[in-house]
């Protein structure tokens, strides 16, 4: 035995022993909490200090010369009792952050510019950005190195360690740090799912039939390279992401990028790891055999199901947690990369990192009946549409219901214009929560002006109940924000806007009008609304987590109990249909609405495009659950996904589409006869 | 054989005694269209009784892994009564108490043998402790105890087929179905799977054995069926089937032309009958290759692949057997099997010289063309097992005043003939 192998094997040994494991499992729980504790002390006291300045900075009136307002705008510092925070840098910024009346708009995200240069240098930024962030980070490290330990891998753990630090130190030298962190986080993922994958095994070591079949099951995955591939590729493409975003965009906006690209490949290539492993480890296991001998032992049917089911969904659990932990972990330090500037530092906190709810404006809808009058009128004046109807070119039915939308549209879309020179009013309901929590407001909007041009800057005068007034330039079809105080917000939780088409001017004789912009400005449904914080982007990040999983769960028993009956490409392939449309239902949803059978058509034609509708209805409804919650678009849009949406996918996909396809699965599954006729035929 | 079938199809309650019971058992298998393609079984009727070896027996075709599968719920009966411990074969409770070894050993080539065996006594929710025990044990017997760590992938037919005989006995069943036991396996390695069959018997197992190579169910069957087409043709012990009553072997050490001739002359005389052929018994090449690999073994020649196997795991025997019977059969494992000189292979050692001298005493008699008193010949009756080829009843014949009683009379469906289908000798054959 050679020198080195020696040495592993005693090094083996040596870890092995109990007392080992315990020495290293203290030294190492003293080392993190010594680390994570100091790192939470000084994280309290940034807090404490951040709130103590708000506090002052909120009081306190630019406008009337308040002392700490005119330090803050002048020499961009606040002192709190004996302490003085922030620096002369910060003062033509802070200047600006001042409304009309002269208050803030948004106190916090001030104090936070002011204690910027108070976070220490041996502590990432984002570990200090919030008491979750730091206990989240600090069990997870606790965890896997006592897991490590536990398992026996601390001797591979070493050497991991010191190769990927001999590669550092190199990028280091070369002044690669972007990559430096990249195969940093490389190498820790990837041995940090080996320790998930052996822990997760020793947790399913119980002698009971589920718990062996699933504990099989991640045998296979690990070592038939079936699930390899895509945690591979997943657990390199996420630290790898970041240095495809080009750093000359705003900061909000690579975030954003690196959110919904490292969500969106996190679910991709689990969902397929998942169809391809559900699929194989039934299909395969049934076509060469091992069946036979696997259902001759005490083994029903139905714990033969849910213990595949188990394997794989623990594998899930694996690969969404480390996943998961990773795009957290690097969203926090992609904070830390340059804004373009604080309007741009500060979306980052306020629009993206953050869980808002939002509210359209209520429109007036047209009863029943004068929806009937308006259509009846267009007939009438419309001769030759009632020479159509008359001849029986167009069935009368088709051109009441056409037009029946056509004028709701219209009649919608009335209020979304406003002409030049005029105003709207526009009412925003059920806002109390953001009034009791004193949340500041992000109304937001996109409008259009007949003309798109990113060169033209058109105005835009927004007035509230109060009286007062904001005016805003905005650019044709771009998405534009405004921040608004919780105050304008009244006891009945609505909040009134008027929007005036125009520049506040003066006429002739000097007194103050509004000067009418060039055209008519219109807005989509979607494209005005109200924004306000109701939760964390953590916990929102959890949720969305939670949403992917209970999908990937329902993905795994679809695929267990399809290849029960199907062969393994078949069955991939009713997955990956059943993962489509699921995933497009809403599409799909706003094209059935579209999508209308001829009366005029030849009857053939007609019963064919009832049989497409039909099917394409059935599965839309069926699976339309499915994408209605998208948890990747609405955390790229700081939206919240909230608890009642988390528990309406808990129920119907994990519990009535997972339930549903285990049970139909049984069904068919419990008579199937395993065995083949291997006789003459 | 039609008696007992026919109490049996009366009616099927459940008889403690009896493992599997089948009446009228059918199987048809159909197409997509449910149309009938073939008839694999064809309601045949047939008991396992409990501690009993039961053979297979039939060509490709003739319904025995069809029959194998409907017993262990892999394929569901079309007509017919199948119980199997009293129970249907789908009843998970049953599967406890069965070992199964199929014609092909499907196993997961990711895993290797301690893994394997692992899953599967998880699955008979055996404790860690006792997961261990018995793997290392099995593993020890089938001789893969040094690729314990090797991807089952990576092994030959032979070394998976002996995996697949350590899994089919982890649970150490009541009940034991081998369909091929010995296909893959070295001379050497089909020899210890026959013997661990015989010693699994005295246990108590009850064992389903099926397979092509008819002397080993020859050797270790206390009953067997033959099908064909789907029916039953034959039923019954080796002895009932195949005994040729109307013939007579005598075997001894190597005698002269001249005593072969006079011998030939006294049953002329006395018997009315002749020699019809003398001939010098040849070693089996069994025997021969046996003695082969002893030897190379004893030189402790290295071989990479699968060992040969060790004792019988120690979790399969019965502590309240007699220790000497267990001793008696590791010996005759190991035994060098010399040819010629024996001729009859005897179950204990401690009579080879009694019956050495018994047979000196006859043939002197015989040449003498003397009757033999009665009472010499039943001082000669051995009180073990009486070697299981030779027909006692010749012997006592010649022996006898007559020249033609037989003290035991064998026939068909008479499971206790002259010799004690639990006391089998380890492979004895028939010269």
């Amino acid at each position: 035995m050679s020198l080195l192998k020696l040495l592993l094997v005693r090094l083996d040994d040596l870890q092995r022993r109990v007392s080992v494991r315990l020495t290293l499992s203290a030294l190492v729980t003293v080392a993190v909490i010594a680390y994570f504790g100091a790192a939470w002390l000084k994280s309290s006291e940034i807090r404490r200090d951040g709130m103590a300045i708000a506090t002052l900075l909120k009081e306190a009136n630019l406008t009337k010369r308040d002392e700490v307002a005119v330090q803050f705008a002048e020499k961009g510092t606040v002192t709190v009792g004996a302490r003085t925070f922030g620096n002369d840098k910060l003062a033509g910024f802070a200047r600006a952050l001042y409304e009309a009346d002269g208050r803030l708009a948004n106190p916090g995200a001030a104090a936070r510019l002011v204690l910027e240069d108070r976070i220490p240098r041996w502590v990432p930024t984002f570990v200090l950005a919030d008491d979750l962030t730091l206990a989240l980070l600090g069990t997870v490290i606790l965890g896997l190195l006592l897991l490590a330990i536990w398992v026996g891998l601390v001797v591979p753990m070493v050497f991991v360690t010191i190769g990927t630090g001999v590669l550092c130190a190199f990028l280091w030298w070369i002044g690669s740090t972007s990559w430096l962190v990249a195969v940093a986080s490389i190498a820790t993922l990837l041995f940090s799912f080996v320790l998930l994958v052996r822990g997760t095994s020793l947790a399913l070591g119980r002698a009971t039939p589920i718990f062996a079949i699933a504990s099989t099951v991640l045998r296979e995955a690990m070592r038939l390279k079936i699930a390899t591939f895509f945690v591979g590729v997943l657990l390199i493409a996420i630290p790898v992401l970041p240095l495809w975003i080009s750093r000359s965009e705003p900061l909000r906006y690579q975030i954003q990028a690196f959110i919904a690209r490292s969500m969106g490949l996190l679910f991709l290539l689990a969902a397929c790891m998942t169809v391809f492993l559900a699929c194989a480890t039934v299909a395969f296991e049934i076509r060469d055999k091992q069946i036979w001998q696997l259902m001759t032992k005490p083994v029903a049917r139905v714990q033969y199901l849910l213990g595949k089911w188990l394997g794989v969904v623990a594998l899930n659990l694996i690969l969404v947690l480390l996943g998961g932990v990773a795009i957290f972990t690097y969203v926090q330090y992609m904070q830390t990369r340059p804004a373009k500037d604080q309007y741009d530092q500060m979306a980052v906190h306020e629009e993206i990192l953050v869980a808002r709810a939002g509210r359209f404006p209520t429109y007036r809808k047209l009863s029943g009946d004068e929806a009937r009058e308006i259509v009846q009128k267009r007939i009438d004046s419309d001769p030759l549409l009632k020479a159509d109807i008359e001849n029986g070119e167009r069935g009368e039915l088709d051109v009441i219901r056409d037009l029946a939308r056509q004028v709701h549209q219209e009649f919608l879309a009335a209020q979304r214009s406003i002409g030049a020179g005029e105003f709207r009013d526009y009412v925003f309901e059920d806002l109390l929560p953001a009034k009791r929590m004193n949340a500041a407001l992000t109304l937001r909007y996109a409008f259009d002006i007949g003309r798109i041009d990113p060169h033209e800057v058109h105005s835009a005068i927004f007035r509230f109940a109060d009286g007062s007034y904001i005016q805003r330039d905005f650019v044709p079809a771009q998405a534009h924000v405004l921040t608004l105080p919780a105050q304008l917000i009244d006891e009945n939780g609505r909040l009134e806007v008027s929007i005036i088409n125009g520049t506040p001017g003066n006429d002739a004789n000097g007194n103050p009008t509004v000067i009418p912009g060039i055209g008519v400005m219109l807005f989509k449904p979607d494209a005005f609304e109200v924004l306000y914080r109701v939760d964390t982007f953590e916990w929102n990040f959890i949720r969305a987590l939670a949403v992917q999983f209970m999908k990937l769960a329902f993905l795994s028993m679809f695929g267990v109990c399809a290849a029960t009956v199907l062969s393994f490409p078949v069955a991939c392939v009713l997955s990956f249909t059943v993962l489509s449309i699921g995933s497009l239902a809403p599409f799909l949803g706003m094209s059935l609405d579209e999508y209308r059978i001829k009366s005029d058509a030849p009857a053939l034609w007609q019963a064919f495009q009832f049989v497409i509708k039909t099917v394409a209805t059935g599965a839309e409804w069926m699976l339309r659950a499915f994408g209605e919650v998208r948890p990747t678009a609405l955390l790229v849009e700081g939206r919240v996904i909230g608890w009642p949406d988390l528990l309406r996918t808990f129920v119907i996909i994990g519990a009535v589409w997972t339930g549903g396809a285990f049970v139909l699965g049984y069904v068919v599954f419990r008579r199937k006869e395993l065995a083949t006729y291997s006789g003459n035929t | 054989m039609a008696t007992g079938m026919a109490t049996a199809r009366q009616s099927l309650a459940f008889d403690a005694d009896k493992v599997v019971q089948a009446v009228g058992l059918t199987k048809v298998f159909s197409d997509f269209w449910l149309r009938a393609k073939a008839r694999a079984v064809d309601g045949i009727d047939f008991e396992i009784n409990r501690g009993e070896v039961f053979g297979l027996l039939g060509p490709n075709g003739s319904g025995k892994s069809t029959t194998i599968k409907m017993l262990l719920g892999l394929l569901h009966k079309t007509k017919g009564t199948l119980l199997v411990f009293g129970r249907d074969p789908s009843d998970v409770a049953v599967k406890k108490r069965i070992g199964y070894l199929p014609e092909e050993s499907y196993m997961y080539r990711f895993l290797n043998p301690q893994e394997t065996l692992d899953y599967y006594a998880k699955l008979f929710g055996l404790g860690r402790a006792e997961r261990q025990r018995r793997i290392g044990e099995l593993l020890e017997m089938v001789g893969l105890h040094q690729v314990r760590n090797r991807a089952v992938g990576e092994f030959s037919k032979g070394m998976t087929r002996r995996l697949g005989l350590a899994q089919a006995l982890i649970n150490d069943p009541e009940f034991l179905i081998l369909d091929e036991p010995t296909s893959g396996l070295d001379p050497v390695g089909a020899r210890q799977v026959k013997d661990l069959l015989l010693e699994l018997g005295r246990r108590g197992k009850t064992i389903l054995l099926s397979s092509h190579m008819l002397d080993e169910v020859e050797d270790v069957c206390d009953r067997m069926v033959v099908l064909y087409g789907g029916k039953i043709r034959a039923e019954g012990t080796a002895e009932a089937l195949l005994t040729d009553a109307s013939r007579t072997v005598i075997t001894m050490p190597r005698i002269g032309a001249a005593t072969v001739a006079r011998i030939d002359q006294m049953l002329h005389d006395t018997e009315g009958v002749g020699i019809d052929s003398v001939e010098a018994p040849r070693e089996r090449l069994e025997d021969f290759f046996m003695d082969l690999v002893e030897k190379a073994r004893q030189e402790q020649i290295a071989t990479s692949g699968a060992l040969h196997g060790g004792r019988t795991a120690a979790f399969l025997v019965d502590p309240e057997t007699p220790r000497d019977g267990e001793g008696l059969v590791d010996d005759l494992v190991r035994e060098r099997m010399e040819p010629a000189a024996r001729a009859v292979e005897i179950s204990a050692n401690a009579k080879k010289v009694q019956d050495a001298a018994r047979r000196d005493d006859v043939l002197q008699d015989l040449l003498q063309d003397k009757p033999r008193p009665e009472a010499k010949a039943t001082t000669a009756k051995p009180e073990v097992a009486k070697p299981r080829d030779v027909d006692a009843s010749v012997i006592e014949g010649l022996l006898g005043p007559t020249g033609t009683g037989s003290t035991g009379t064998s026939g068909p469906g008479d499971g206790g003939s002259a010799t004690d289908p639990k006391h089998k000798g380890d492979g004895g054959r028939r010269s």
